[in-house]
């Protein structure tokens, strides 16, 4: 049975993963071992205590309760329960259960 | 309220059963698999816990170690960073996030398909993988407040994490975020000295004695960047793991104008003083984060826990060095606890209920938490041996008998009660044998575990007479996690002809009271027994006191190279039968290989 997909689209989502491949490539550029506050490299912690619940009669529902309840960094999702689909401007994925396929415009990152 | 915690799907799973916050059952799938470090998901475990409930109880929640979400969204940022390569490496993730961490529902009705023990629908609790490392340091220590501090590889993003507990409730504050890993770096220098990722790592450890820490300053200009807070930074140029399947490559290889040795090839000075360099690196960080920790919070004590917490040269420095006025180390610091970890983190994040702190002792039972045979089932086993074998029904008496045993130099696998959770055998699945007979080590190494000649062994020995023989501090040291060096009076300073490359000579050449357990720099990994918490191990060690003089015995876990500590009677009989082995103690039995 079809079902409405999450309501977890937003432009916001596009920032947030460029901001997160900006922040990953510093942190393993040799021009940047460098810390920003050349104190220290730790960073604060925020959602790593807390328990999170997933109910789910199997992996798809199991994987929707997880999203939820998770701080997920990615732009944009959209599923059918047969198949999910994560799309930023930078590239599109998209997979089911057996099967990953990434669009073209991935290797021109 | 019952508890399964479950760690799966990476390395060593487990399965363990909490009732009310107390621990019921901890072990880990290799134990019955036969598969060491076993990564499938733990039915078999899960079964054993499951068969320890009570007549008419259930599993109320399970609680899983690691956000799988999480762990995916690194490799998609990771495939976002470094295309093809780990596009594949994200394809597999992906299927195994849905066909098995997304489906722990499915493999627990495998295990129970008429819903007697697991209920249709139950919940599933997920906790991030370092408070799962977190929790299964803090919540079974001795400890009502201390400072956590976790290091491993890699957790879903984090490596390495700092942060507090206080009664019943943890807190990590703060981070270091994948690529940047300790663990990683340490399993890097691992791989490129020809052993085995999230495997050997304990290899690298002993190699380290043999070589001198000569490339640790181009380490830390090119490798690593490090803070005065302990805090660091890895040079991703040099490592290849976040794109591929190897470690390190060409960049490496370059760098150190020297290839990465295979595995079979022989191990020369230049990799002992790489391994040298990296254990020294690593010291200082656990050094700096320590005390870091310490000025940051106003604890004066420490958990620790994560996969590098078993590196048990730097715990011994560690504690020598009065950071801290006290530590405790989870013992199953690897994957394995952070089962545990996930099912005490569930339990007091669900409820109120106080911890029951016990001064000065843990909960952990001296991690005998695993299975056990009964009396009935041993007298069967050994009736169908076809061997000379004696049952001992005093206990002073077998203990007497054994300690004779080890006068006289016999090597003897000890098979008794329940069998420890983590990866160190502590009296219960051991190989016993004299550790003042030289020559003993050698003939370890080559005839019961056909391992590479330049390891050491550990010692264990009476609590009561831990600072006779070490140059350590008078305490506890029950799970085997802290090396500590022997004291100047048991050893024979003579000078070193021997040429540096030649380990095995090497070892050899070191004079000391107890040669057995004399690692090269004169040090060794040292576990204290006492009545309190190993009863037959401690009386065995008192028998030969009074026999010998000798408070102390060689202690290997029961097993040969590369296979998981027996778990079973017949693993047991199978590995006594296998190797040099003299006698064979299982339970009240004493059988002779004559």
């Amino acid at each position: 049975m079809k079902q409405e997909p999450p309501p977890l689209s937003a432009n916001h989502w596009i920032e947030a993963i460029e901001n997160l491949c900006i922040e990953f490539s510093l942190r393993h550029t040799e021009g940047q071992m460098k810390s920003i506050a050349d104190k220290s490299y730790f960073e604060p912690l925020t959602d790593a205590n807390s328990n999170i619940i997933i109910s789910g009669n199997d992996s798809k529902s199991s994987f929707l309760a997880l999203l939820t309840s998770t701080n997920f960094r990615y732009p944009e999702l959209m599923t059918d329960f047969s198949i999910i689909v994560l799309k930023s401007d930078l590239f599109d994925m998209q997979f089911d259960q057996s099967n990953l396929h990434i669009s073209p415009f991935i290797y021109e990152l | 309220m019952n508890i399964l915690g479950i760690s799966a799907f990476y390395h060593d799973s487990a399965a363990v059963l909490c009732r009310d916050g107390q621990i019921v059952v901890a072990v880990q799938e290799e134990r019955f698999t036969r598969v060491k470090a076993h990564s499938v998901f733990p039915s078999e475990s899960v079964n054993f816990c499951l068969s320890q409930l009570r007549e008419n109880e259930k599993i109320d929640i399970v609680a899983y170690y690691d956000n799988p979400l999480m762990r995916m969204e690194r490799k998609l940022i990771n495939a976002g960073q470094f295309l093809l390569p780990s596009v594949q490496n994200l394809n597999e993730g992906i299927k195994k996030m849905f066909a098995a961490e997304l489906s722990i529902n499915q493999f627990l009705e495998s295990c129970d398909p008429e819903h007697k023990r697991i209920p249709k629908s139950f919940p599933v609790y997920v906790c991030s993988h370092h408070i799962s490392h977190a929790a299964s340091a803090f919540y079974p220590s001795p400890f009502r407040d201390a400072a956590i501090l976790t290091i491993d590889g890699m957790g879903e993003w984090d490596s390495t994490c700092i942060g507090e507990g206080v009664d019943n409730r943890i807190r990590l504050t703060h981070s270091i975020k994948y690529p940047h890993s300790l663990g990683l770096f340490y399993s890097a220098f691992t791989y490129y000295c020809g052993f085995a990722v999230n495997f050997d790592e304990y290899k690298l450890m002993g190699l380290a004695p043999y070589g001198k820490p000569i490339y640790e300053s181009l380490f830390r200009d090119k490798l690593i960047d490090i803070m005065p807070d302990g805090s660091f930074r890895l040079n991703i140029k040099y490592f290849s793991f976040p794109y591929g399947d190897t470690m390190t490559d060409y960049a490496m290889e370059d760098l150190l104008q020297h290839k990465r040795r295979e595995r079979n090839e022989p191990i020369t000075l230049f990799y002992a003083n790489v391994a040298a360099s990296v254990q020294a690196i690593t010291e200082k960080i656990i050094f700096l984060l320590a005390k870091n920790l310490r000025v940051q919070t106003t604890h004066n004590k420490l958990c620790f826990a994560g996969g590098v917490a078993l590196n048990c040269v730097a715990n011994g420095k560690l504690r020598s060095s009065n950071i801290f006025d006290d530590i405790w180390i989870q013992p199953a610091s690897g994957d394995a606890g952070g089962a545990l970890g996930a099912a005490l983190h569930t339990y007091y994040s669900l409820t109120s209920t106080n911890r029951k702190i016990q001064s000065n002792r843990d909960s952990l039972n001296g991690a005998f938490l695993g299975p056990e045979y009964t009396s009935d089932e041993i007298d069967t086993y050994v009736s169908t041996l076809p061997h000379k074998v004696k049952k001992y029904t005093n206990i002073d008496n077998l203990s007497i008998k054994i300690a004779e045993l080890i006068r006289d130099n016999k090597i003897i696998g000890l098979f008794h009660g329940r069998m420890e959770f983590g990866p160190r055998a502590l009296g219960n699945r051991s190989i016993i044998a004299r550790a003042t007979t030289k020559g003993m080590q050698f003939k370890l190494n080559r005839s019961i575990k056909f391992r590479e000649s330049f390891r050491p062994f550990a010692a264990a020995v009476l609590r009561e007479d831990i600072t006779s023989y070490f140059r350590a501090p008078s305490i506890d040291s029950p799970y085997m996690l802290e090396a500590y060096p022997i004291s100047v009076s048991q050893r024979t300073e003579r000078e070193d002809l021997i040429p540096d490359d030649e380990f095995e000579a090497r070892l050899a050449n070191v004079e000391s009271s107890i040669p057995a357990v004399t690692h090269v720099d004169f040090s060794s990994r040292i576990q204290t027994v006492s009545k309190d918490t190993n009863e037959f191990f401690a009386s065995i060690l008192y028998a030969l006191k009074k026999l010998t003089g000798e408070s102390i015995v060689v202690n290997t876990s029961f097993n040969v190279k590369d296979e998981p500590i027996v778990c079973s009677p017949v693993d047991a009989y199978r590995c006594f039968l296998n190797t040099d082995m003299d006698v064979l103690v299982l339970d009240s039995y004493i059988i002779e290989k004559i």
